[in-house]
């Protein structure tokens, strides 16, 4: 099975040459796609590629960890340059006051 | 995996190591727990950051992508509508309609401190809530 990453694929050119066997494409997110061929393929051949493509193509994206070492280091470091969250949560009160305003005028 | 959607004042507990933080810490420690926020929400706090310090507010980006907080930058008509009737059903800011219309539309849990806010909504839906504090 042939594959490709999105930057060097030419997907038209892939789809004219109409490949007889499935493509695994991998877009700029790293995430990977079987493109199966327009015709051709029986099911068993199609299960036959899928069990052959690596585990990761199967597991959620959330195998990426978070750095939460790294995490904590950012916990805080906007607390100058952010108002509060019961600031804000006091402004969302003066929004609803003066839309309750708006309509009754 | 468990979703959670984000609000304002969810992320802002995370940013000013206000008091919760720790509990939303705890949540992005778990790799199952995937956490949306939607472009309004983020736009909430960016504007925010931005009368504030116009580089600090760039850097809000960053700590999102860090975080692993998904974002979600479409707004269809199913969106729109679900935004539409909790903005006219309970009294609430235009950007936190979105955030339980999100949540609502991706079966997610809300993080959130915004009491005022969310209260009444949730003694009165089926949405669940993850309260910082």
């Amino acid at each position: 099975m042939k594959a490709f990453s999105i930057r060097q694929a030419n997907f038209a050119k892939l789809f004219e040459q109409n490949l007889r066997e499935p493509v695994l494409v991998k877009n700029s997110q790293g995430h990977q796609f079987l493109i199966m061929p327009l015709q051709g393929q029986r099911w068993q051949q199609i299960l036959f590629h899928l069990y052959q493509l690596p585990e990761e193509v199967f597991e959620q994206n959330s195998s990426k960890k978070r750095n939460i070492e790294h995490i904590k280091t950012l916990c805080g470091s906007m607390k100058d340059y952010v108002s509060a969250s019961d600031e804000f949560s006091r402004r969302k009160e003066d929004e609803k006051s003066m839309e309750n305003h708006k309509w009754k005028k | 995996m468990n979703l959670y959607v984000l609000d304002a004042c969810g992320i802002i507990t995370f940013l000013r190591n206000e008091e919760g933080a720790d509990k939303f810490i705890q949540l992005l420690a778990n790799n199952n727990n995937t956490i949306l926020m939607h472009a309004l929400t983020v736009g909430e706090v960016y504007y925010d950051m931005l009368r504030i310090n116009k580089l600090k507010a760039e850097e809000l980006f960053r700590i999102i992508d860090d975080l692993q907080i998904g974002i979600i930058w479409t707004l269809d008509k199913e969106l729109l509508q679900q935004a539409s009737y909790y903005k006219v059903n309970f009294k609430m800011s235009y950007a936190d309609s979105y955030v339980l219309a999100t949540a609502y539309l991706h079966d997610a849990y809300i993080i959130s401190t915004d009491h005022h806010e969310f209260d009444a909504v949730e003694q009165q839906t089926d949405l669940c809530f993850f309260w910082l504090r």
